[in-house]
């Protein structure tokens, strides 16, 4: 019987639960709210690159996933004052950005845009299901709460706890929109339970 | 028959199942089809997902990042400036007001005065305007609300 899936061992990273990764973002946003303007170029630099990938998989394209991760970093390095610690800093960037992205997209009206679109060559028919084209356009089709918990589960590996403080939900609210957001992509891709 | 516990194949999917509860559960799992199925589902999606190619920051954009970033937080210390500013203001005008009374005399130092709330702060952070930001929490005062005085309709602000 293969053993639960753990996301973040999977993906080689440094889970961010880890008391000294959680002592290293405290400390560092001590600075952060001291004015250290090095703290601040060390806060993009340790965070934006979880952060882009999570915007990326919410609105579709490279430029909007920048502003929005840019406009999240400048929010959060504003705001730093008044985080209390009460949830990671991790889920505090995460639930600022999730904020961004919906804000971002209820802007206008988000198309997945085909021109820059790297088609991941595929074998055939059957296959199409694993191109990164069909994946973004599955996504898509999700709405804006679902495609939230698949992106923070299944890109960023968020716990429910972490996703219930960074949407600001119940943990339960957070598992049942995942189960139906799951079963949506898999319909979607026609992932079947074969 | 439709398996009634596939709907706990998730928890144990993603490592979120109590962990007095696995052991049962992992039994469960080696009887039943249905629930096999829909790991191997989860499986499928995931890998399907990971699939996705993800573009990777580069490092000019990284730096334009660095400078938004210093930008804001130049503006947000005088956004803080202006509002320190406003809410001294608001104080000295509320005890202004009531001083002549005679009957109730306030003293600027009697008045609370709110720092910059947690509520505020948090404002900043996910971007509101000031239209947005309510002033309500800027100054309390007793008796006086300034946030009634500041819309003399008596509405509160949003």
């Amino acid at each position: 019987m293969d053993s639960p899936r753990n996301h973040n061992d999977e993906q080689g990273q440094t889970p961010p639960s880890r008391p000294d990764t959680r002592a290293q973002d405290a400390a560092l946003w001590k600075r952060v709210r001291q004015g250290d303007e090095r703290a601040f170029d060390e806060v993009v630099q340790r965070h934006s690159g979880e952060m882009f990938r999570v915007a990326y998989s919410l609105v579709g394209n490279a430029a909007d996933a920048e502003d929005v991760v840019q406009e999240a970093l400048a929010g959060a390095v504003k705001g730093a004052a008044g985080f209390r610690g009460e949830a990671s800093i991790r889920t505090w960037l995460m639930q600022i950005l999730v904020r961004q992205a919906y804000r971002l997209r209820r802007g206008r009206k988000m198309v997945i845009p085909l021109t820059d679109a790297q088609e991941v060559p595929v074998k055939g028919p059957a296959e199409a299901v694993e191109s990164r084209l069909d994946v973004m356009a599955a996504l898509e089709k999700l709405s804006p709460e679902h495609r939230e918990v698949v992106v923070l589960r299944e890109i960023e590996g968020l716990s429910y706890e972490e996703m219930a403080a960074a949407l600001k939900v119940p943990r339960g609210t957070v598992e049942s929109r995942l189960h139906r957001a799951r079963q949506d992509l898999k319909r979607i891709l026609m992932i079947g339970n074969q | 028959m439709a398996c009634d516990r596939t709907n706990e194949v998730q928890a144990y999917y993603d490592g979120e199942m109590e962990p007095r509860r696995m052991s049962e559960f992992e039994r469960h799992l080696r009887a039943c089809v249905e629930c096999l199925r829909e790991l191997e589902s989860l499986k499928r999606l995931s890998a399907v997902v990971g699939q996705m190619e993800i573009p990777r920051l580069g490092a000019e954009a990284i730096e334009r990042m660095k400078q938004r970033v210093r930008e804001a937080a130049e503006r947000g210390v005088l956004r803080l400036a202006e509002w320190l500013t406003a809410a001294a203001a608001a104080v000295l005008l509320v005890g202004v007001m009531n001083m002549p009374s005679g009957t109730i005399q306030h003293h600027p130092s009697q008045v609370q005065v709110s720092t910059v709330s947690d509520t505020r702060w948090q404002d900043l952070a996910l971007g509101k305007t000031d239209s947005e930001m309510a002033t309500a929490d800027l100054v309390s005062a007793d008796p006086m609300d300034v946030s009634t005085w500041l819309k003399p309709d008596g509405a509160q602000g949003k």
